[in-house]
């Protein structure tokens, strides 16, 4: 039998960082799903997969607390697909999410070579 | 066909999904690969579909609705599979209900109703002396009079049984009527607002009136002149006097005595025109009582109800007062009987307040019905269990089938 905790974590995992990729993804333009998780995999070089059953509910988490919308429209292939769009709100939120980020990595960055440091 | 908003969006995310799939699949061919295995390579990649969406959806939050619906629609269907069960099941619990809703409504209108008045616990039946022979707690018309008129700011009416007459209108079949005699204060006193027209008030009780005013009952004016307010200013016999209707009381008041709802009342003057039989107790022969003649002046006609409000502190400043006031024909009335003994009974009884709803009917009724609704609601409990055992019993029968369900 197949075990939802398997993506749940995943998802907890994820959470907060994934939101911040995608949210960045979609800075430039309306993509639909498949299109965010192959961005994300190109410009990370290869380094970060999203799994489909993280996407999904993250996009969709997104679209409930009015950070993205979403509207169907035809591919260049003729195909339907749902597109996400980041709002105003999901602006602002990216901004904040990026701060903290930085504040993360730097604080991380500060414990781990604390020789770098002046 | 109609469909709900969540189904609705469950298409969009398989649709979503499979689009996903489409795209991730043409990406593989694009690069030169097998369509078949290009297809198996991306659902590998997708993951379980069915539990992406799963896990999808309870973003939505909405999750638990879609599970009650699933519970509910499941439970329909395995209650069509078993007419016979779900028909038992059903008519044993609307019995159950039914039957105790209806006894507990006997319950409540007998016992634990008060009368539709503002603050009926003011009200009391008020019980000065014994009548010598009915041991009936009437009084004489003075003697109400003499009462009233000690404690002017205390509302005190009087009430008088009428037997039942005979109500004629102009090409109409005549209908009988119960009736009561009602002094002008009942209204007020009591506190009961006229649905259509106006209540009684002191002017409606004088004597010799060529037209008496009558108040009627709210189910009785609608079922003889169509409504409340058609009711109102209709001309009438009533045992051959005339009578013109001036109001209707309020739908729910019904009388102040539980379990007789008079159809009219009227004023207690009419007494005097003899029309209307009235029950009444004396002092016996020997003594100088008119019958024929009216009563209103006689003191030793014992044949009025008294009804008070007071508020339940003052009772006893106003009984006192009472009880002195009243001396006189608490004396007239052991005039009936030559035993000191009994005469000495009757001058020792002092002024009582009795509530409204201890008549004889709550009385008599209280461990019946009490019994009844225990009954009843025991039956429903027992009926309850038994169809709880008769679910376990089919519960049993059908644990292979459950254990699979589980398992899935």
């Amino acid at each position: 039998m197949a075990d939802p905790d398997k993506y749940q974590n995943r998802i907890e995992l994820l959470q907060g960082t994934l939101d911040m990729l995608i949210l960045q993804a979609l800075q430039r333009q309306p993509m639909h799903g498949y299109a965010i998780a192959q961005s994300i995999r190109s410009r990370s070089g290869e380094v970060l997969t999203v799994e489909t059953g993280s996407l999904y509910p993250a996009l969709h988490r997104l679209e409930r607390q009015k950070w993205v919308k979403s509207e169907w429209k035809l591919t260049e292939s003729k195909q339907r697909a749902k597109y996400y769009q980041i709002t105003a709100l999901g602006k602002r939120q990216l901004v904040s999410d990026h701060q903290r980020w930085l504040r993360l990595v730097r604080a991380i960055g500060a414990v781990m070579e604390p020789e770098a440091q002046p | 066909m109609m469909r709900w908003p969540w189904e609705q969006a469950k298409d969009n995310l398989s649709e979503e999904l499979e689009s996903h799939l489409k795209m991730a699949v043409a990406d593989r061919v694009a690069e030169g690969a097998d369509p078949a295995e290009a297809r198996a390579a991306a659902l590998r990649e997708l993951g379980n579909l069915p539990l992406i969406a799963d896990v999808t959806r309870e973003r939505w939050g909405w999750m638990w609705l879609d599970h009650v619906l699933h519970d509910a629609r499941y439970a329909l269907r395995q209650l069509r599979r078993a007419p016979a069960l779900t028909a038992t099941v059903l008519l044993t619990v609307a019995f159950g209900i039914g039957v105790n809703l209806g006894v507990y409504q006997l319950l409540n209108a007998v016992i634990l109703a008060q009368l539709p008045v503002p603050h009926p616990e003011e009200l009391a039946r008020i019980h000065v002396a014994r009548s010598p022979f009915d041991q009936s707690w009437q009084v004489s018309y003075p003697a109400y009079l003499r009462l009233q008129a000690a404690t002017p700011d205390v509302p005190l009416m009087a009430t008088a049984y009428a037997q039942t007459a005979t109500l004629e209108r102009p090409d109409r079949a005549s209908i009988s009527a119960s009736c009561r005699l009602v002094s002008g204060n009942y209204f007020s006193g009591l506190g009961v607002a006229p649905a259509a027209g106006r209540l009684f008030g002191v002017a409606d009780e004088r004597t010799r009136q060529d037209e008496w005013p009558a108040v009627l009952r709210y189910d009785f004016a609608r079922n003889t002149f169509g409504s409340a307010q058609q009711a109102v200013g209709r001309h009438f016999l009533l045992n051959g006097r005339a009578f013109v209707a001036i109001g209707v009381a309020n739908r729910r008041f019904l009388g102040d005595i539980l379990g007789s709802s008079p159809d009219i009342w009227m004023p207690l003057a009419l007494q005097s025109t003899g029309a209307f039989a009235v029950p009444w107790d004396s002092l016996g022969p020997g003594h100088d009582v008119s019958l024929n003649k009216p009563w209103y002046n006689q003191p030793t006609i014992f044949w009025l109800e008294l009804t008070a409000r007071i508020l339940p502190q003052h009772r006893a400043g106003v009984f006192a007062h009472w009880d002195q006031v009243f001396r006189n024909d608490r004396e007239l009335m052991t005039e009936a009987t030559a035993d000191p003994s009994v005469k000495a009974a009757l001058l020792r009884v002092k002024t009582t307040a009795v509530p409204l709803s201890e008549n004889g009917m709550a009385k008599r009724f209280t461990a019946p019905l009490t019994l009844l609704m225990a009954l009843s609601a025991s039956i429903f409990l027992v009926g309850c269990l038994n169809l709880a055992n008769l679910q376990l019993a089919r519960l049993h029968g059908r644990a292979q089938e459950l254990s699979i369900r589980m398992a899935l």
